[in-house]
């Protein structure tokens, strides 16, 4: 009788816990190694990659913000869940911040591993991922993390 | 062609600063618009449909020469062509150096747009804003040919509580440019810009002092003659009159006060502007505002525009005329063509707008826009009668437009 019990306990922890892995791992920002920034707040993550930001803090380097691809559902979470705004808002407010002198927008690559790949290859980079594995984030530093609402 | 060196010069500096440097972008509108009357003309509109009112195409290369140090360039072509250019010139909007002297503060030096209201940045990118064009009543052709200004401006963003920010900027430079047949010179022009934003909201205001010189090939003519009129008779009321018909050195003041709000699948967008004048001499004074709904529902967004725009052009030399004719009937033929001209900048319009925006596909979206104009005090608002009709006291303007950003 007391090995069932702890079988089910074992496997509501296992449960419980991959979870909680899942859940507190959804979405990362992430840089450089060599980057001498160690976190970011949300607030100066959505200025980064609004472009509102210009100098990393307490630096004298400017982040080069790296993004997914438009229609992509990293960049549909991305954008939603961290950065707070709509898509048809933020495709407004990418051509009037654009076209309209404020600065360069964030270089677009085709994939994820293409953000690790940039990111690896440019001291002051900064990208975002989805659900990565933990694989992925060995060659990276995590400024950021946030859990997506599932 | 020293532009153009100073461009590979750049060009060369940049493609060795690194690998994602380089940011090439475009933008274009296509558009297609037609006046519902035969009498009247707004803008290059007329009876028949025309690509050239709202057809635009731009492009912009933007790059680092160090960490630190910018450049941007941008030109654009129009198919609007109000000044002395031919429609489709291409022309330089954007040609600067920026360099970020703090976290907060940018300093920018070279060819900027001005900054007068919330789009005055993008009013070439049909992309960037709800409607088929700016609304007029604001974003005035008489304005348009001098949208850029040469000189410097000093950006500093306050991070404030709350997600909210402040944007104050501080500029001063030159603007020159014509307007059918009149030379506008502004120099110097100043002034500051202050925004400041959440991410859903914005209010915005800005003035710009301008020190201006404004000409007239067609009058001209005039202003000669009222100096030899002034001489022969020994009256100095034929040298005021002329004076009402150029300005040399005048300070010219405009204000502008707009906002911006975006609460769930709604938007309100609406600005107010005021041009003041001195007393005497070319005196323009105009105001003019708009105030814009929206809804956004998937890919569409309806909207509705109201607006209003009031130009008139020294009032006081008018009673200077009757008394200088009853005075001097010799010269009734050349006051009366004066009285004329001066009548002739009297602007005063309602009008109310509808229209719709679909994002059909990724960086592109189409509009479909019908204004209709109310014109009052005898005017014809911004537009002009054609084949010599008396004044129309209404036109329809219908647009379809599809803007892309590249």
């Amino acid at each position: 009788m007391i090995r069932p019990i702890r079988q089910l306990t074992f496997l509501l922890g296992t449960a419980l816990l991959l979870m909680a892995v899942r859940c507190h791992a959804d979405i990362v920002v992430i840089t450089n190694l060599d980057n001498p920034v160690t976190s970011l707040s949300n607030k100066e993550v959505r200025r980064v990659f609004l472009g509102r930001l210009h100098l990393y803090p307490g630096t004298e380097h400017e982040p080069l913000a790296i993004d997914l691809p438009q229609g992509s559902d990293a960049y549909r979470e991305f954008y939603d869940t961290v950065i707070g705004i709509s898509q048809p808002k933020l495709k407004r407010y990418r051509a009037y911040y654009l076209f309209s002198g404020k600065g360069k927008i964030p270089f677009m690559v085709e994939s994820p591993q293409a953000v690790i790949d940039s990111i690896v290859s440019s001291t002051y980079a900064i990208g975002y991922l989805v659900q990565p594995d933990e694989e992925q984030l060995n060659r990276v530093k995590v400024l950021y993390r946030q859990a997506t609402a599932e | 062609m020293r532009i153009l060196l100073g461009l590979i010069l750049i060009f060369t500096a940049c493609s060795s600063y690194g690998d994602h440097n380089w940011q090439f972008s475009g933008f274009g509108s296509l558009g297609v618009g037609k006046v519902n009357r035969e009498d009247y003309q707004f803008g290059e509109a007329d009876n028949n449909w025309d690509f050239d009112n709202d057809t635009r195409l731009g492009i912009q290369l933007q790059g680092n020469l160090t960490e630190r140090l910018a450049f941007t360039t941008q030109v654009s072509s129009s198919g609007l062509a109000l000044g002395g250019e031919e429609s489709y010139n291409p022309k330089l909007q954007w040609l600067f150096l920026s360099y970020q002297a703090t976290p907060d503060l940018q300093l920018r030096l070279g060819r900027l747009r001005s900054s007068y209201y919330i789009y005055s940045g993008t009013r070439d990118v049909g992309y960037s804003y709800p409607w088929a064009r700016p609304p007029i009543d604001v974003y005035t052709y008489l304005l348009q040919p001098l949208g850029n200004i040469d000189g410097a401006d000093l950006q500093y963003t306050l991070d404030m509580s709350n997600d909210l920010e402040l944007d104050i900027l501080l500029f001063v430079g030159e603007v020159e440019g014509e307007i059918r047949d009149v030379t506008v010179e502004s120099n110097p022009t100043y002034g500051a810009t202050f925004t400041l934003r959440s991410l859903d909201w914005l209010l915005r205001y800005s003035f710009h002092i301008e020190h201006t010189d404004i000409r007239s090939e067609g009058l001209q003519t005039a202003v000669d003659y009222y100096e030899d009129l002034s001489e022969l008779t020994g009256d100095p009321i034929f040298n005021e009159i002329g004076s009402a018909l150029y300005a040399e050195g005048t300070n010219y003041q405009y204000h502008a006060i707009g906002g911006q709000w975006d609460f769930n699948s709604w938007g309100i967008i609406a600005e107010k502007y005021w041009v003041l004048a001195p007393d005497s001499g070319f005196a323009n004074d105009s105001d003019g505002w708009y105030v814009s709904l929206l809804y956004h529902y998937n890919e569409f967004t309806p909207y509705t525009v109201l607006s209003a725009y009031d130009n008139t052009l020294d009032k006081d030399t008018l009673p200077l005329i009757d008394e200088a004719a009853a005075q001097y009937p010799f010269a009734a033929p050349l006051l009366e063509q004066t009285r004329a001209g001066i009548q002739s900048f009297k602007a005063k319009e309602r009008s109310i707008t509808l229209g719709v925006r679909y994002d059909f596909m990724a960086n592109t979206c189409i509009k479909f826009e019908v204004q209709y104009f109310d014109f009052l005090a005898g005017s014809t608002g911004q537009g002009f009668p054609l084949n010599d009709a008396d004044p129309p006291d209404n036109a329809t303007l219908m647009t379809i437009v599809m803007d892309v950003v590249f």
